[in-house]
Formats: structure tokens, sequence, C-alpha cells
């Protein structure tokens, strides 16, 4: 190992990684130039617009402004470990059916923040989508359509656990 | 908000359909790449190192001590230009790669580094030591006409991609880099005839496009091959200016557009493209240029302007007479300024009908960064303008501002300007359309009000997109065309019209991204025309392929070409059905050949004012009802309808999406603004502090709102809630008071004169901690600071400066409680919490929504934040 550098055991989108970092090195940097998941987006840079957000342990987090070493122990959920295979997540193909996105730059992170969301409160409505998504910032499409989608989403999966 | 879109979709057509975009599954999945996704193998990454004076003299560059790091693999100064011409800009050919001998703004390009990685790049820019002269720099088009301005440019070079339409001898008065007039009738005898004549002053400032991904461009040097990979909306511009700069064939340079995470303007014309190639020229192997968003924001900015109207009417309220003096504010280089300033200019009066006209419009150089088009080329600046200054006139009339528009818009068919196309849009049924959706002429309540606006534009023109359009030996299709992709859907909507002409399934075709060395011809990608322009070429290339088709079936079928019909993958006859593979399987010797079609459209340059008659106008309208509070003047949108006339639309889908797009507000800080008011006590009087910037200003009211909220419920009196913009509103590093930006100063005196009206005496100004920090800085030149580590800081250099400024508060004057509120970043607030509080990170979007400051006479800062308390005794 190289001098001043640090070994963690971690999960990446489930799959069980040791990696060596230096401590100063951002997940975002990490994520994207070490492991290649280029779908974690850098925007900002200051924690403001979202962009970066992926999940640890659940909870969202900008890569932007977090330590890689955070990862340290922990689990990381980028929007490349969402879906199965070709099955998409039921958000990701709410985004799609309802429009929610032009560019796109900033949909994985509404989309893993949404995804938080749904694992704490499953039908959430309209005003608390909006209160969550403060974090996210996007600029060509407006939130109408996020939100709708979000709803969207949460109806079809509540749907899936009731049938099960 | 609503929004009707007017769909004329064909049966059994694609053009027209709402389809889902077949490049959205790539976009959630994360699997999409950008042009910041993009890199080669060897690849260097570089830094830049950026003027932090407005304007200055560069003195010398020493850049040994940055070798010397390892990993750096060289260090470009404009002493690496011999040989070269190292001018780039659409219009003028005024911006060097790197300031050459001046810097004209904070943030220009000085020198760069290629290294292993960006890290060392970054560190070897601190290394660099470069030796200034300051000199004297001037923020606004007034200051830099004025006799004693510093001249920004002495002598400038005509550009390629403007040269048709801004025809006009650069500089023609001082620092002012284009001039356009225009006039019709007797603007000024009619203006004194008149029976009413209305002046108003309506002043935009430069703002940032913030598309969500900055700028990257990676570039390659092979000998006398360039090869550039970059997010622009303009690649053959991009090209040909490269060519001219490195003295290279066209054909020895290619652009490839990468698909961008949002443009608005910023992206076009070069921007970073010419750095990158002279890096990778001296390096000798590709460099890669990612640039923070805080740097792109110092690459390009939405020009601002400063707009005053005349306008005479007589008592029926028919408009006589307009004149309208325009000052755009350009920046150190002109970059699409002057187009923007002349677009915008030509609709400055508006879409009325104005017998006598006059419009004086100028684009000036100032210490700025420089500035473009953004979504619009300069309609929204002056649309605010004369839509604000209508109301006025109705109201002066004490006319009803809707029958006072009906009586004055242009009607279809009716011309604009002579040598333009004629209106083609109905202006005033839609404006009654917009306005009955907020119930128009019914009574108001109290304190309630309607407004209503309409705007328009012209494209471009002289115009011109070429498409290659290849139908395999399969069916399916490929296109080539010159279209950069934004996020706008515009690759789905050129397969739709293909689709459509060729009777193929949109799924079957393949757009290609532009590349120069393969992709036809584009003029660009921007003013709204791709859809149209491109559109009309990719349409006229896939009718040639199916005439080519249908002759071939003719002869096989034996029957006349007008008898057939290509329709789902087959052609059609009177009795035979045969698919498309199978026709051209059985007319050709060679298995797997195909056709090909070059489409061509374009429209030339014309009589018109501004170069050439534009192929289509846009127009569009908004109509909104509002609720004011009579106590604090807050504002309260309750309805906001828009419309537009996007024409055929080609995907209704994404017009909705691009035009709410447009218009999507705010709804985030009420919660907020709740929680504080339960706090507040009787007789408080409540400031607000925030930064200029839209988005805080609006996260400011609507905290405001939501304390309202709970006061109404309260039903207490005494508190006062101030307006944001009756109070200090400040930011570091510009200053703003009273709702004023003020230039930066030498003394309190100095920032008093600029404050008339404020009612802030020199003494209160004295009093407060935090503008002495202002006029006391050393490094201080211009207006802005400079910054000891650009750009970013620490969470912890943030933290203090917070709490600083909360403690230097400690110090105003104040009769009974006061209360400030500081709206700011999130990611400040977070930065408090971490390193004073919790010592954790907060995390989003779990992020805290206030924290409450208090600071005792002695300057200690007490935190509290939810159940945690603290005190803490800073630096003094």
């Amino acid at each position: 190992m190289n001098e001043g550098q640090v070994k963690i055991f971690c999960r990446v989108n489930d799959v069980p990684m040791e990696l060596e970092i230096s401590p100063h090195r951002l997940l975002l940097d990490v994520l994207r130039h070490d492991l290649g998941l280029t779908g974690v987006k850098e925007a900002c840079g200051v924690q403001v617009c979202g962009a970066c957000t992926v999940l640890l342990d659940g909870d969202p987090v900008s890569a932007c402004c977090t330590l890689a070493v955070e990862m340290k122990g922990r689990s990381v959920l980028t929007i490349e470990g969402l879906s199965e295979g070709e099955q998409l997540h039921p958000l990701q193909q709410a985004f799609m059916d309802k429009a929610a996105l032009q560019c796109g730059y900033c949909t994985p992170g509404f989309i893993l923040s949404a995804y938080a969301l749904l694992k704490k409160d499953a039908l959430p409505d309209q005003a608390t989508i909006r209160h969550w998504f403060h974090g996210n910032i996007c600029r060509c499409t407006g939130y109408a359509a996020i939100i709708d989608a979000v709803e969207t989403a949460a109806k079809s999966l509540s749907q899936e656990e009731g049938g099960k | 908000m609503s929004l009707e879109t007017k769909t004329q979709a064909h049966p059994e057509s694609w053009v027209g359909k709402a389809l889902s975009r077949g490049d959205f599954r790539d976009r959630v999945t994360g699997e999409f790449r950008f042009a910041s996704d993009f890199g080669v193998d060897g690849m260097l990454e570089a830094s830049i190192l950026r003027s932090p004076f407005a304007h200055a003299e560069i003195l010398s560059i020493n850049a040994s001590e940055a070798m010397k790091l390892p990993g750096v693999v060289c260090v470009l100064t404009p002493e690496d230009f011999s040989g070269i011409d190292p001018y780039f800009g659409p219009t003028y050919r005024d911006q060097p790669i790197l300031a050459i001998g001046r810097a004209r703004f904070e943030g220009e390009p000085v020198a760069a580094v290629a290294a292993v990685d960006k890290a060392t790049a970054q560190e070897a820019v601190k290394r660099i030591d470069v030796k200034y002269r300051p000199l004297p720099a001037v923020d606004n088009p007034l200051a830099a006409r004025s006799l004693d301005a510093p001249d920004i440019h002495t002598e400038i070079r005509r550009g390629y991609h403007y040269s048709r339409v801004v025809e006009n001898e650069p500089l023609p008065e001082k620092n002012v880099g284009y001039s356009w007039s225009y006039q019709r009738g007797d603007a000024d005898r009619a203006l004194a005839e008149a029976d009413l004549s209305v002046t108003g002053e309506y002043v935009v400032p430069i703002i940032h496009h913030y598309p969500l991904e900055p700028i990257h461009v990676v570039a390659r040097f092979d000998r006398d091959d360039v090869t550039v990979w970059s997010g622009t909306q303009t690649p053959f511009q991009v090209r040909q200016e490269l060519a001219a700069i490195f003295g290279l064939p066209q054909s020895r340079i290619r652009v490839l557009a990468q698909p961008m995470g949002g443009a608005f303007g910023a992206k076009a014309f070069p921007k970073l493209e010419p750095l990158a190639v002279a890096l990778a020229r001296k390096a000798g192997r590709p460099v890669r240029i990612a640039l923070s968003m805080e740097e792109t924001a110092r690459t390009i900015r939405r020009t601002g302007a400063r707009i005053r109207i005349m306008t005479g009417v007589n008592r029926d309220g028919i408009i006589l007479a307009r004149r309208v003096e325009l000052d755009f504010q350009m920046g150190a280089y002109a970059d699409a300024g002057p187009r923007v300033a002349q677009k915008a200019s030509y609709v400055s009066p508006g879409p009325y009908r104005i017998p006598n006209l006059a419009i004086t419009a100028r684009a000036v150089y100032t210490n700025t960064p420089p500035s473009g088009a953004y979504r619009g080329f300069g309609a929204p600046q002056t649309t605010w303008a004369y839509e604000l200054h209508t109301d006025e006139i109705a109201a002066r009339l004490g006319m009803d501002p809707l029958d006072f528009r009906k009586k004055n818009l242009l009607v279809r068919g009716e011309m604009y300007f002579e040598g333009d196309t004629p209106i083609d849009t109905d202006f005033a049924p839609v404006l009654e359309k917009v306005a009955s959706h907020v119930n128009w002429g019914e009574p108001l309540g109290p304190w309630r009000g309607r407004g209503l606006s309409v705007s328009f534009k012209p494209s471009q023109s002289p115009t011109e997109s070429t498409a290659l359009v290849r139908l395999h030996s399969d069916g399916s299709a490929t296109l080539l065309c010159g279209t950069a992709d934004m996020g706008q859907g515009t690759t789905d909507a050129m397969a739709q019209i293909a689709a459509e002409e060729l009777g193929i399934s949109v799924k079957s075709v393949r757009v290609q991204i532009p590349d120069t060395a393969q992709t036809l011809f584009d003029q660009t990608t921007t003013s709204s025309r791709s859809t149209v322009i491109m559109g009309r070429a990719v349409q006229n290339g896939s009718r040639q392929i199916r005439e080519q088709l249908l002759e071939r079936a003719a002869r096989l079928f034996k029957t006349p070409a007008d008898q057939l019909k290509v329709k789902n993958g087959a052609v059609h006859g009177p009795d035979t059905t045969l698919s498309i593979p199978e026709v051209l399987a059985r007319t050709s010797d060679i298995p797997g050949s195909e056709l090909a079609a070059i489409g061509h459209f374009s429209t030339p340059k014309g009589n018109s004012s501004i170069g050439g008659a534009t192929p289509f106008w846009e127009p569009c309208w908004a109509a909104a009802e509002v609720e004011v509070n009579p106590n604090t003047g807050l504002v309260k949108i309750l309805r906001f309808w828009t419309a537009v006339d996007a024409g055929r639309a080609v995907n209704p889908q994404q017009v909705e999406a691009q035009d709410i797009g447009s218009a999507e507000g705010m709804d985030v800080a009420h919660h907020t603004g709740r929680q504080l008011a339960q706090k507040l006590d009787d007789g408080e009087v409540v400031h607000f502090l925030y930064a200029p910037t839209r988005r805080t200003r609006q996260t400011a009211h609507t905290v405001r709102e939501g304390m309202e909220e709970v006061l109404r419920q309260r039903s207490e009196t005494g508190i006062q809630l101030l307006l944001p913009e009756e109070n200090w509103v400040i930011r570091n590093p510009d200053i703003y008071v009273g709702g004023k930006r003020v230039e930066m100063v030498s003394s309190p005196d100095a920032l008093h004169e600029q404050l008339t009206g404020t009612g802030l005496a020199v003494s209160d100004l004295r009093r407060v901690a935090f503008f002495p920090q202002f006029w006391s800085a050393d490094d201080r030149i211009g207006y802005r600071l400079s910054h000891a580590v650009p750009p970013g800081e620490s969470g912890d250099i943030v933290a203090r400066r917070f709490l600083a400024f909360a403690r230097s508060l400690a110090d105003l004057p104040r009769e009974g409680p006061h209360r400030f509120v500081c709206v700011t970043h999130s990611g400040c607030i977070r930065a408090v919490l971490l390193n004073y509080v919790l010592k954790r990170d907060m995390r989003e979007p779990e992020f805290c929504e206030s924290v409450d400051l208090c600071i005792s006479d002695n300057g200690q800062v007490g935190i509290t934040y939810q159940a945690y308390s603290k005190t803490l005794v800073l630096y003094r």
C-alpha cells in the first residue's frame, strides 16, 4: 500500500470492494474515475445542485462534498446499481413515461434522492416530494413532471408490494 | 401554470406524435455519455491560472517553479504563441487564447498547465508567479463610455461567423464594439406632437446560464491533425476558428460535438477549444480541460442591458411614435454580444404597429466576462422592458392593458419591419385567450392584480443546414446531421421527420452526433432553428430517397411511381406490396447496397435590417394573476398561463417540456419561514439578508411568505417584516445595499454617496464590520476582490466567514428587538454545523433548514440548531 493511503472495505452497488485511497479524495472522484461509475455527475461542486447525489447506507449524500473514506464499512448505491439487468426500477420507468427529463444530467441525482424518500415514506404527498427535492436542481424541464413521476412510481411500487 | 399544445398529428404518422424519446433509457440508467464523461487514453489534465484583476497589465510570468513539480508536462504561456494567430471570436477575433500582455476581466486565463492528473495541474498553477500592474476597470456600459474610462480594446479584427450580419466598423466610439440604429417616419416630431408621451428606463444585469454540466473539452494534436471532442453547440464554427488559429486546412481539424448536459447558449462558438488544442500541441499528448461550474460562470454570461423607451400615443390609445435607446453590456470580448445587441434591439419596440420609430443601440465593452446569447438572443431582456412600458402607458391613459395592446398589436400578414417575413401568428387572439384563463376583466379581490405580456423573436437568417440521409439495405436508416445534442430532443425530432418521409419506424432511424469530418455543414445549434431548418434538410434528403425508392419499385411493379406509396417499411402498389429490403435487393446487383441523399435547406441574406428575413417568428404569451400583501408588499402568483405558437409540434411532449422548463418556479422555503415565525417576539423587526442571485432572492421571499402565514394566524401586529429589497442585501464579493449593487470604494463616505434614499448614514456604515472589510482590503481592485485561493474555498473558510459576518451584526445600531434572517446556501449552513457544532455532516436532503445565531454584546456567537447549542469565541 502506498504511503498515506488507507484501505477500506465497502459495498458499491452491492459488490464487495477493497479500495486503497488517499484520505483527501472525494467520493465523486473515486466513484467516477477509479470505479468508472460516470452516472455520478459533477455540476456545482459545492453541494447545492444535487446532481452528484448517491446513497450511503440508503441516505442521500452529495458525492462532490463527501470524502471517499466515508464509504468504509458502508454500502454505496449509484444510478448504475438501481436497475436489475434490463429491468428498470419503477422510478426510472416513471421518469421516462412522464418525460421528467430533457438533458438528463440531473436525473441520476433526482432518481436516487426519490429512491431514498420512498424507502422512508412509501406514498408521499406532493408537498413532501417538493420539500424533499430542495437539494436537487433541474435547469431544463422544471419540477412538475419530476414530482408526477415520483408519485407514479410510488403508486406502482406500493401496488407491487401489495401483490406480494 | 398550464399550457395548451396545438397538435396536428396525421394518422399513421410519426410527426406530431408525443413519443417517449429514444435516448431516455440511457439517460435514466446513467449509461448516457455526456461531454464530461469523455476521455482518451494517455490524456493529460489541465488547470488554468486566471487573472485576479478585472483589468491589469501582465508584467511577467515565471513558470519555473511549476515546471519542477513531478507530473507537470508543460506550462502554456503567451510565449508559446509564435507561429499561430492566437485570437478567436464569432463576431470579432478579439479574444486571445491566454491574456496577452493585458488581462481584461477577473477570471481571464493567463497561463495553463497540463499534467498527469488534475491535482498536480492545480498545484502547479499555484506555483506560477505572475506580476501584474492593476489598471482602472469599468464594469458597466455607462462607465465604459465615459471619457476617462480606460480603452479596453484599441484594435479589433473581424471574425467569421457573424461577418455578414454585423457589418459596421468595429469600435465606432470609445469602448463601443457595435452600434445599430434604425429610423422610420419622424419619431422626434411625432413624440412632440403626441397627446401623451411616456418615458421609462429598465436595467437587466448580466447573469450566467448555469447549464448543469460545466464546460468540457478534450483535444489531441498529432503532427498536423487536430481532433477535438467538445460539448459545443457549434462544431463547424469551432473548426473554422481552430483552422484560422493554427494555420491548418479545415480538413485536418475534426470536431466531434459531444452531447451536453444543457447549454442555453453558454456553449456556442469557441470557448476552451483553442486553449485545449494549444496545450495538446505543446504537450505532445491529448489534453482534457474540465472546468468547474465557477470557471464556467467566468467563461460566458448573458448580455446585460440598460433600455430607455419613449412612446407617444393619442387619446384613443394608438401608438404614434417610439424611441428606444439600448446599451448592452458585452464584457471584455465580443463573443456573440454584437449579434445579441442587434437581434434584441430589432425586437425592442415590441410586436406593435408603430409608424414613427427610432432605435439606437450600442454593445459596450466592459471589464466583465464575455457575454453572449441566453435563451432568446436578448429578446427576454427587451421584452421585460417594453412590456413594463406598455403597462405604464395603459395606466397613464386610464385604459385596460389588454384593450391597449389589442389596438396596437400587429395582425397576421402585417409587416413588422420592411424586408422581413410577414407576421405569421395571431398576437391579439391568443393574448385574449391567455387573458381569459386568468379571468381578465372580472372583478378582482382586494390586493389582487392581473398582468399580461406578449413577446416574439426572429430566428436565424441567413441560415443553412445540410444532412446526409442513408437508407440501408434492411430498410433502416442513418442520419448524419450537424445538430448538437444539449438535451433538447432534436435528435428524436429528426428521426421522426425521416421516419415520416421514408415510411419506416422511428426506432429504425439512427441519428449520428456531429463530427465535422463526416457530417455535412450545419450553421449552428442556436436560435431555436434546428427543428425547422435542419428538420427541412432531413425532410428534403429523405424525400429524395423516397423518390429513388419509388422509381426502383415502379420498374419492379411496372406501375407509375405516383401510384405507389411507402408506408410501414414497405412499398404499396395498387395490387402489390413489397418490403423495402425486397425492393432494394431486387433492383440492385450488389447485396447490401444502399441509397443515400444530401438534404439541404437555406434562406438567403436579404434586405431585412438584421441580415435576412426570419424563416419563422417565435411568438409567446403569458398571463398571471397575483396577490399583494398590503403589509409587506410581497407578491404571490396565484395563476400563471403561458402560450407558444410552435407551429407544427414534431413531438408535443418535448414542446411542453421545453415551455414548462422555462417557467417552473419555487416552493421550497415556506416551511423554514413557518418555523422562524414561531420564534418571533411581538414588536420585533425582521431584516432579510441575502445574495443578489435570483434563486436566493426567491428563497428569501418565500421564507418570508411562510413566516407571514403563521403571523396572520397569530394576528399579532407588532412584528414588522421588512422586504428583502428594502433591506441590506449583502454578498461577497459584490455588495448590495438597499437593493442596489454598489461599486467598491475606498471609504465609508464614498460608499454613502451611492446610497442616497436608503436612509443609511455614514456612521451606520462605519459601525458594520462587514463593510470596512471591503474598503480596507489591500488586494481590492475594480469591484472585485482578489481571492487568495480561487475559485473554491474549504468548508471551514466558508463557515468562518459566515460566523464573522454574523458577529459583525452585533455592532448594528438598533432600537428594540431586531432579528436578521440570512438566506444562504444550505452548504454554508452545513459547513458551520459540521465545523463548530455537530462535528458531522447533515447531508442532503435532510439538511438543516435554519440555525439560530445569537450574538452577545462581547461579540460571542451562540449557535442553536435543533437540540444542539454552543457558544463560540471567534477571532476578532
